[in-house]
Formats: structure tokens, sequence, C-alpha cells
């Protein structure tokens, strides 16, 4: 069943109960985000980026945990929504290593397309830096792991579980958190089939090809 | 056993094993010696459990066997009863008897004694703190009498282990009842009609939340129990999980019955909560053995299983969607809801999660009815709820009260107030995520919306107490260090603000902080809070924003005057009595230059700050010693008698200090009053090289030392040679020189006023017939006095009021020739603000004091006070103080014959002859100026000591005379003011840093100080206390623990 939702004063006629954050962007429309994964059953909605102001609710909403109904009216821009996803984006580039000269995904990188697109300055330091300083993963003959640009959006952990070989979770707690094999050890030692599936999804660089 | 396959074979059962509870019951201790049974109830909680209660049973049990009385004494191990802190308990019924502290060679005298002979062992039973009366039946107790025990009444009473005692306290009737008599929709309405509202702490209607999954389209659908307790200071669902485990069952099975499609339930308990799950497993296990559980129940088609998942002790696994997918065997991260639980939960069916307690009520709302729960509580919030009651309060533990009920009833009735002495202060409500309620919000109802509407939650039900020594940012910070190690990481604002916050918080109670850090800290509460995914970030920030907003004043202490109110932020301060002088004395320095036989540098040192060291050395209320580490074991160093010890050796052998004085100024400084505040300016403008005149409208100087304090207290002669010690500054003192317009001072060329006028007028009871002879104010009877005026002074004096005011009166008059001398004071005798040392002396010298008492009338014959009509006074809710404030009782009036009365109910300043110029007054007629620099309105005009602040302490005072004191010089400078005080040491007096030997530091009593003898003192001026000798000041001083070293 069909039916009609607004965004940004435009019309789009959609399927009731479709993702409101995939709507959006096959319609062209851009809402940042990082933990997306289209069809994901449970939206990780951990990024805190994609946010939207929806006709009838007093706060901005993530649209990656929304779906579309009926006579919907949606904003995907306004000075609450802008605060929002600047306090998201700032905070996640305190604990990213930022050195984008020197990235393999300079140029590719999502931060990077993220603070173009909403005037975000990568190097504003906003708050102070968190540099987790933890050794990279080299152990792979294709690919590195640097969990020092991980931004926990997940999405390899999804990918990994659902077309790769499952060997990679999330581990320790709060501000320590990040994407781990079990118990740490090296990704050549794990079951990893090297389907790639990390490194095409990892938006900031923490996962790459040798 | 076989099943139990009807309503009739469950209720067979429960009158056939009601016989065996009831000796539990029997309250009557007169049944004891005739009784055919003796119970021993022994409470296998968490805090008895380590005070040692295994070894009380194993004992017990041993003598039982030894003496051959197993069918007569039976022991049986309860859940908690609740007062933790004085576990191992011990209940013998009949009689219900709580023995206390329990110690293993106590046992053999309570069994030869109470359970052999029937006499109760008084030693071992609870003491009243305050009447040190021995209660011996337990619902007397203060601390269980006034709780209403509905989760935990089997608590104490039931062996948890066996579910026929469950059954015989009307266990699995509500059951029975459901099943046979009621449909499922009864069942829910039942619960509906209650108004029982989630006790997990967001407070949310549980009947709804089983509506919503009802109405949910499914046809398998789970019911989950959150027994992940977790907050700091928590434990009032392992209670329940420990002693009354099946509630837990019946309830979520009535729940499971009243949804419908419900076969399967989880527990999800923490794993650090071992006997919590065995208990639960083995209730679960009972359960199914009698039918009460699993197919057919009861005989019935109904089926319900219940199965335990162990929580690994993730605090986030305590928020139910991370609750759910820890269950489903995945890392326990929450997500975003919607969808709710009750449309997608377990393994993506409609499920519901509701908490321990609210699960344990469920089957007495059923059995009892919707009424009987509702009959307390509040309007919207009821029944009860279960609280653990920590911190600093005297009565630790596990309580049980009626929503709604004050917050100071918790903590000052059932919790017996705060040890020490101490004052309270706060109430941390919530655990990580709530916050705090302040003294002044005592009577706040504790239920869902008021704690809400004060920036707290409720939570599960976590009450942290919190006396002055706790240190507000540091409770922010405690609380914000638990949940940034508790984040799962997921999210951004939480995973990476919460750090942040602390930072902020770290940089102020490291003296770093600015007063935008708050605004920054509020910012980014409000952020976290509004786009965290899950309660725990959403709620992480309550802490800081709670504090901020009831104790703001403490943050700004932290930033702008680098103090730490509670000395307790440790990068503020070399040491908390340092930290805590107004003054800021380097006391270990001068305690440790006594120990090294060294006293008259100690003087040295002591004057480079406070030019009145035998005086303060004798009045002072000593606050630094409220915060002596040493008094956290034993008495605290006696620093104000070391300080006298000093200055008073200095004296007698001569020793002057006359500080260096700076090159002339030409400016000139006029101070109105020669108290300790105008002195103290006077002495520090003189240093700088400013000539300094002071305006004395008394014919003495020294203010309210010289007018207020009597010559017992702090003999005139002392007094006077230190002012004659600061004139020799050159500072002119004129005497009975009032000043009727500070305008004219300026006129008069000088460049900047000092205004340290006190307070000296005293405030009148404003009674019926107070206008005649005989009735004086403290403030006036003690000047004239000590202004050597006559005085008649009456042969029976009533004093009214309780502060320090009061008792000088009372004791000036019992010296003067007074026969009787009573005090009558409003509240209680703890309330009183006098120094504890002061009423202690006052009653030993005879003086009366009512208590409870207020005078309403002044009863005169032939125009001369002749009687006081007096009322007795209850007291009532709670003040803002966070004292209970008495109401009269009306028809308790009696009369207390007197010639003459004396109020000491209040002070003021006295500027009815002082034209202020643009200077303007506020509350209690006291000069209004800033806090911190002392400015008035109007320019060049300064004010400080009582005049500023109301009565108050000499050390308050001379600080804010050193205060005024560097603002006025930088104002001089044409220097911008600033809120702190410069302090530069003159000369670098340097003393030992060596750290205080073991048997320094090991307990060692307070050396006392000797005093004149009581009968002594009736008659004479004398002073009463005497000074150490060298040897008692030496050993004294070797009780420092040098908290600086280090």
């Amino acid at each position: 069943m069909n039916c009609t939702i607004i965004i940004d004063g435009s019309e789009i006629s959609v399927k009731t109960g479709i993702n409101l954050l995939w709507v959006a962007l096959d319609h062209g429309i851009d809402i940042p985000n990082l933990c997306n994964v289209k069809d994901i059953p449970r939206p990780a909605a951990s990024c805190r980026l994609c946010y939207v102001e929806i006709k009838g609710r007093p706060e901005p909403v993530t649209s990656c945990t929304e779906t579309a109904h009926d006579g919907m009216v949606i904003a995907t821009d306004s000075v609450a929504i802008k605060r929002l996803r600047k306090f998201s984006f700032d905070l996640l580039l305190s604990h990213h290593q930022v050195n984008c000269s020197v990235c393999p995904v300079n140029g590719k990188c999502e931060l990077q397309r993220i603070a173009h697109s909403q005037h975000f300055k990568i190097l504003e330091r906003r708050f102070n830096r968190m540099d987790p300083s933890i050794e990279e993963d080299k152990s792979h003959p294709q690919f590195n792991y640097n969990p020092n640009k991980c931004v926990l959006c997940g999405r390899c952990v999804y990918i990994c579980t659902s077309k790769g070989s499952g060997v990679l979770d999330f581990a320790y707690h709060g501000i320590n958190t990040r994407v781990s094999t079990f118990a740490g050890i090296p990704l050549a030692k794990t079951g990893c089939n090297t389907c790639l599936e990390c490194v095409r999804v990892c938006p900031a660089g923490s996962f790459y090809l040798k | 056993m076989p099943k139990i396959t009807s309503l009739e074979e469950l209720l067979k059962l429960q009158k056939s094993v009601e016989p065996k509870l009831k000796v539990r019951g029997d309250t009557n201790f007169s049944h004891f010696k005739s009784t055919p049974e003796i119970c021993i109830q022994q409470c296998r909680g968490m805090g008895c459990t380590a005070a040692g209660g295994d070894r009380i049973t194993e004992l017990f049990e041993g003598l039982i066997k030894k003496k051959g009385l197993s069918t007569k004494v039976n022991i049986v191990r309860t859940g908690c009863l609740g007062p933790c802190e004085m576990g191992p308990t011990v209940i013998i019924n009949p009689g219900d008897i709580l023995y206390v502290r329990v110690k293993p060679e106590d046992v053999n005298e309570i069994f030869e004694k109470h359970i052999m002979k029937g006499e109760i062992v008084e030693r071992l039973v609870y003491h009243d703190p305050t009447t040190k009366k021995a209660i011996p039946e337990r619902l007397k107790i203060n601390f269980l009498a006034d709780q209403e025990f509905r989760i935990l009444h089997n608590n104490g009473i039931i062996d948890p282990w066996d579910i026929e005692e469950y059954i015989a306290r009307g266990g699995y009737e509500a059951l029975g009842k459901a099943l046979y008599k009621m449909k499922p929709d009864d069942v829910l309405e039942e619960v509906k009609k209650a108004g029982l509202r989630g006790r997990g702490g967001a407070g949310f209607p549980t009947a709804t939340k089983w509506g919503f999954l009802k109405s949910s389209p499914g046809d398998v659908k789970y019911l989950v129990c959150n027994g992940d307790e977790g907050d700091p200071g928590a434990y009032m669902n392992r209670a329940v999980l420990e002693g009354n485990p099946h509630s837990i069952i019946e309830g979520m099975a009535l729940g499971a019955y009243a949804v419908g499609n419900v076969k399967q339930g989880f527990a999800y308990i923490r794993a650090e909560y071992p006997l919590a799950i065995e208990t639960l497993s083995a209730a679960i296990a009972q359960a199914r053995e009698y039918g009460l559980l699993g197919k057919n129940i009861m005989g019935t088609d109904f089926e319900f299983n219940l199965d335990i998942f162990p929580g690994a002790g993730a605090f986030v696994c305590g928020e139910e969607t991370a609750l759910l997918i820890s269950i489903e065997g995945k890392r326990g991260m929450p997500r975003q809801r919607p969808p709710f639980p009750s449309n997608k939960g377990l393994f993506g069916k409609p499920s519901a999660i509701n908490n321990v307690e609210t699960w344990s009520i469920v089957p007495r709302i059923i059995r009892e009815g919707a009424e009987w729960f509702a009959r307390v509580g509040s309007e919207k919030s009821k029944g009860t709820k279960s609280f653990s009651l920590v911190g600093k309060v005297n009565n630790v533990g596990l309580v049980e009260v009626p929503l709604g009920t004050s917050l100071g009833k918790i903590v000052f009735d059932i919790g017996g107030g705060i040890p020490n002495g101490k004052r309270y202060k706060a109430t941390q409500i919530g655990g990580p995520s709530g916050g705090v309620i302040p003294i002044e919000h005592v009577n706040v109802p504790v239920d869902y919306e008021s704690v809400t509407a004060l920036g707290a939650i409720m939570g599960s039900g976590g009450l942290v107490v919190m006396d002055e020594d706790s240190c507000m940012v540091d409770v922010a910070k405690f609380f914000l260090q638990f949940t940034r190690d508790e984040s799962c990481g997921k999210c951004v604002p939480c995973r990476a603000g919460i750090p942040k916050l602390l930072s902020l918080l770290n940089k102020i109670t490291s003296g770093k902080g600015t007063l935008e850090d708050i605004d920054k800290i509020l910012e980014l509460s409000e952020m976290i809070q509004k786009s965290s995914i899950c309660g725990l970030g959403q709620t992480a920030p309550n802490p800081a924003v709670s504090t901020i907003r009831h104790f703001r004043d403490e943050y700004e202490a932290h930033i702008i005057d680098k103090k730490c109110p509670a000395a307790l932020c440790q990068a503020l301060f070399r040491a908390p009595c340092q930290h805590t002088c107004p003054v800021g004395l380097d006391v270990p320095g001068y305690v440790a230059l006594i120990k090294d036989d060294k006293p008259a540098e100690a003087y040295k040192l002591i004057m480079q700050r406070l030019p009145l060291p035998m005086t303060v050395g004798r009045v002072c209320p000593h606050p630094c010693e409220r915060k002596c580490r040493r008094g956290q074991v034993e008495d605290p160093v006696a620093i104000r008698h070391l300080k006298r010890y000093a200055a008073d050796y200095a004296w007698e052998h001569g020793i002057a200090y006359t500080p260096e004085i700076k090159a002339a100024k030409a400016e000139r400084v006029a101070i109105i009053g020669a108290g300790p505040a105008g002195l103290s300016a006077a002495w520090d403008l003189a240093i700088e090289g400013y000539k300094v005149t002071i305006f004395e409208a008394l014919p003495v100087a020294g203010g309210m030392l010289a007018v207020g304090i009597p010559e017992y207290r702090l003999p005139k002669e002392i007094l006077n040679r230190e002012i004659d010690n600061i004139k020799k500054l050159g500072i002119e003192i004129r005497l009975n020189t009032p000043v009727n317009d500070i305008n004219t001072l300026f006129k008069e060329g000088y460049k900047a006023v000092f205004v340290g006028i006190g307070a000296h007028k005293g405030d009148k009871l404003g009674i019926p017939g107070e206008d005649v002879e005989g009735v004086y104010d403290a403030i006036e009877f003690l000047r004239n006095i000590n202004l050597g005026k006559y005085i008649s002074v009456g042969k029976k004096v009533a004093v009214v009021g309780g502060g320090n005011s009061a008792i000088d009166a009372a004791r000036v008059a019992l010296r003067k020739g007074a026969e009787e001398v009573h005090i009558v004071y409003r509240r209680e005798r703890a309330d009183m603000p006098a120094e504890e040392e002061e009423i202690a002396a006052a009653e030993e010298e005879g003086i009366k004091i009512h208590v409870l008492t207020t005078p309403v009338k002044v009863i005169s014959k032939d125009g001369k006070v002749a009687a006081i009509e007096c009322q007795k006074m209850a007291l009532g809710d709670f003040d803002r103080s966070g004292r209970r404030s008495p109401k009269a009782i009306n028809g308790s009036e009696y009369t207390i014959e007197v010639d003459m009365l004396i109020e000491a109910i209040g002070q003021q300043p006295d500027t009815a002859s002082l034209r202020l110029g643009e200077v303007k007054t506020g509350k209690g007629g006291t000069l209004i100026a800033d806090k911190r620099t002392l400015a008035t309105d109007q320019k060049g005009v300064f004010t400080g000591g009582d005049a500023f602040t109301g009565p108050l302490t000499v050390i308050e005072a001379i600080a804010s005379g050193q205060r005024a004191a560097a603002s006025i010089k930088r104002f001089l400078e044409g220097k911008d003011l600033i809120p702190t005080v410069d302090r530069k040491d003159a000369e670098s007096i340097t003393y030992s840093n060596v750290p205080p030997t073991d048997a320094e530091t090991a307990e060692h009593a307070r050396v006392g100080i000797a005093e004149i003898r009581p009968a002594d003192r009736r008659t004479s001026m004398r002073e009463v206390a005497l000074n150490y000798t060298a040897r008692e000041a030496k050993e004294e001083s070797s009780r420092c623990l040098r908290c600086d070293i280090g």
C-alpha cells in the first residue's frame, strides 16, 4: 500500500511502513548518516546524525528509526536539527584520529562528505580530543584495521555477521568501546573469509585495503 | 508432593501449614513462658550474612541439637529484615524480640537466658541512640515502627526456600482466585483500579503496559522480570528475590493470565546476586513441583513457564531494550524506541518488562483488592515503595513506606538522622540517573511527580543521604564516573559526551574551572539528554544538572574562591583544617611548631594572618575542627586550644609580633566600628601603609568581643592587650565617637570607608506585656554588664533563645546573683545553635533548659515582670534548615515565675542613627554588598562582619575585614576589584615536614583542657577554661595527622 508523505515541501508517494531515511536518500534528499545499512532489520541509530523533524513530534527524531505513513510531514533542516547533528558530529570527531592528508580514504571519507554537505568543520575541535591510541591490526594479508579511526557505526559488525564470517563484534564499554575480534586476536588468525565487506562499508577509513 | 489441582487443594494446604507459622507472628512476649514452640528467625540478607550471620545460625543449630530441643525450638533463615547496618539480626518468637549485631560469643547467652529461661538479654537488643533505652520489641524500634510492610511482608517471617510457608501466608491464593473466579480482564482491571505504577523508576502505569501487550497482535508473547538492579547503593530488589521469590513467580503468572497468549516468562537477574538466583531457581522448581508453574496450573488449562536469565552485570542491561537483546544472547546494547517492546520485544515478539517489585506486589493486589492497595500512597502514586537508605544516616537499611511519605520522615524518623552531629545536606534519589534533593525540600513527599519536579527521579529506590562533608560537585563526579564506565558505547552522545562532562567537573574540582564551564556543563547535558538512544544516556547528566540547580553556589565556591566547602576536593588545599578556616590559618604549621617546642614561632605564624590570636583561641567556634581528619575516627585535634596555647605563651614571655609596614601612602581610610572586622581590616591596611582611623561609638574597642562576650569566656585584659598591639601600627581608635553620616567622612578627606558596625540591636519577641521593667534583650543586658553598668539581676531569670547569646546571658545572670536561671527554647536541645560545649557548661552550672517551649505572654505585677506564660511546642514539618519547625500545642500553657526576662532571639545592625548614603540595607537590616569584594553600592564604601552577614562568628568577621581591606587596597590603587583575596605571608616560617609516626597516628584521646570548678563559677567572672601546660600542648599537637604532607 502506498501513502503520501511530504519531505521539505515536496510530496512523495511511497510504500507505507518503509524506512524514512532510505526513502529520503532514494529520492536524492541528503540526510547525513553513518550507521545506516540498507535493509538492516534493527537500525543501530547510533551515529545520531540523521535527525529530521516530523510534524506533531515535539523534538527532532532519527529518521532511520521512523517509518513512513500517510500524511507525514517531514523537514530535514532546521536550527534544532542542525544543533543536534553538529553535536554528534563534533563529538564523533573528538575521538576519531584526524590525519586526513595521510589517510587512505582521504576524499572518499564519509566524515568529510558530511562536513562538506552540512558545513561542519573537521578541524574545529569543539571538544577536547580523546585519542584512543590503539595499535593497528595489520595481520591480514589484504586489509588493515585501524581502531583509532573507527566511529563505531557498527556497519562492519552487521555486515560481517550477516554476510561474512562473523568475526567482528563490539567489545568494552563507554568511550573504550571498539570493534574487535574475539578476545582481540589478530584478524589473520580468525576465521575471516576475506569477503572484504567490512572495507566496503567502513565510512571512515578504519578498515582499508593494503 | 502431588501437584495442586484445584483452588480447594491449595486452600487445604494453606490451612495445614498455617499452624507452623503461627508462632512467628506472635508478638506477645507474655506467651513465651508457656509456649510449646519457639522460633528463631535469622536474617540471611546481604548485610547480616556479611556480618557473619551464617556462623550465628550454625551456633544456634548446634545448641538446639545439644540441648535436645529440636522439637520445641526451630530456627529459620528468612529474607532481609531491613536494619542491615545492625546485622546479624535474630528475632525470637513469641514476642518478636529482635537481637542486633549478634556476635558468635553472644549466642550462648541468648540461648541460656532467652530460650531456656525466657529472659531478654537487654545488652544485645536495639538501644535508642538518643534515649539510650533498650527496645527489645522489633516493631517498636523507630526504624521499623514507621514503615509499612507490604512488599516485604514475608521478609523476616518465612523461609523463602519453602513454598509451603509462602502458601501458608496466602501465597498463590491470588493465582487460584484469578484462574477459578476471575476473567483475564478482571485481573487487568483490578491492577488498573489499584493504580499500580512501575517500580523500576519511570512509574509507568502497569495495567496500561499490560493493556498494550494484550492488544498487540500475535499469539506468542513474553513477560520479563527486570532484576538487573545495579545502581550504587541500591538493593531493594535483591531483598525481594532472596526473601520472597514466590511473589514474583505468582505475580508474573497473574500477568500472563491477564494478558493472554503468554506461555513463557524470563527473570533477568544479575549474576552478582548468586543467592537471589539460587533462591528464585529453587522457588521455580518448587512451584513446578506443586503444579503452580508449567502446564495445567492448578488443574486448569493455563500454562506459564518461567526461566532465569543471569545477566552478566552490565548496568545498561537494566534498560529494557538492552535487557531483551541480552536475553537473545547478544551484546546488551539498547535500541531506539519505537518500536516499543509491547509491539516488538523479545525475539521480535510482543513483550512486557516489569521490575521485581512491581511483579511481587501483584498477587497481593489480586488477593486483597485494589482498594487495599490504594489505601496508602499519594493521589497519583499509590501503594508502598521500598527504598535502600544508605549514606550518612544512622539507620542504614531497607525501608518500605507509602509513596508520598516525606523525605524528612524517611531520613530523620526512620533513618534516625545524621550520625556524629553533622548537618544534613541533601539526599540523592534515583541513583546515577537521579538527582539531589537539598535540605530546603526535605518535606517533599516522595512520589513520582514531586520528585521529578525537583529534578530528580524516583528510580528504583536508592536513597543516598549526604551530610555537610559531602561535596556536591564530587557527588556529580561520582555518578558520572559510574555512567561513563557503564555506558555501552553505542551512541555518540553517551559514549563521548559523558567523558566530556566528567572532564569539566574534574576541571572544577581541581580548581581550574571557570564560570563558563557551568554553562558548558548545562549545554552538554541538555544535548546528551536530548540525543542519547536510551535512558542511561538520557538521564546520565542528571546528577550534574541537579547539583548545579540546587548547589550552584558550591560550584562557584570551587571556581571563584577555589574552595571546596566540604573540604573534600584535595587538589584545592593542603589540609582540610586550613581550607575550612575562614582566614586560612596554617593550622598544620603552627601545630607542628608547638609539637617541636617552638610556641613562639607558632605564634608568629598565626599572627601573619590573624591579629587576635589570644581572643580567637578562646572564642572561635573552630569550624576547622569539624573537618579535622582525625575527627573521622575520634575527637578532632584541639586546634583552638593549641592556638590559645601559642598565643598565651607569647604574651607570658613578652614576645610580640609587629609586622613590617610598607611605605606610607597618602590615602586615609575610615573604619566605622572597632569590632573584629574593623580591627582586622585596619591591621591589614596599616601594614599596606595606609593611615587608618577607627570610629567607635562605644566607650571601649572590640565590638561584640568587648560588650557581647562575657568576661569568663574572654577576659577583657586579653582583648585589650591584643587591641593595644594592633594600635602599635599607628592605627587611631576614636572611642565614644559615633558617625552620623558616612559622607561626612569623605568630606573630611577619607578616601575609603569600611562600615563594620556589627549587629548590636537585639530583636524583640513581640509578645503581649513585654514592655515592662525587668525585660531585656540579651545584647543590651550583656553590654551593660560588660561596661560595668549597674543592672539589678533578678533572683529568678528566664532567658529565651538557644543561641550563644542566650547561653552567655544565662551564665552571666547566674554569676550576677540569680538563684535560678531558666533557658526557654522552642525546639529540641539538639537544634540549639549555641556551641555544644557552652550548652553543656551552662547545664553543669545548674541552668535549667526548657525545650519545646515558647513564651506567649509576659505577666507583670506593679509594672514589673512577675512571670511568663509559656506554651509547649510539638515538632511539625521540617523547615528549610532541615529542622522540624515547632508548632504550639493548644491548652499546654503554664507559667514560670520570674523577676527578670532576657530575650536572646536574634540581633541586627543598628543603622538608625547612621546615614548610609547610597548603601542599601536588606534582610535583617544588614548592609548590601557584593559577597566577595564586599563593595557596597556607594563607591569607596565597603562593609563586612555582622553588619553585612548578620550575627555570625568572630572568625568570619575577621575574614571579611581582611577581604574588605584587600578590596580597599585595590580600590585606592585604582584597580578593578577581584573576588579573591591574595594572601602572601610576610616572612616564611619553616616547620618540620616529618610525617607523624605510627605511634602518633594511633588512636589517642584528645587532651582535655582544665576548667575551674562549676561551684566556683557561680560567684566569679573568672575565666572558666584554663590553658594547656607545655606537656599537654605537645601531647595534643602530636595527634595531628599532618594532612598537609604528602
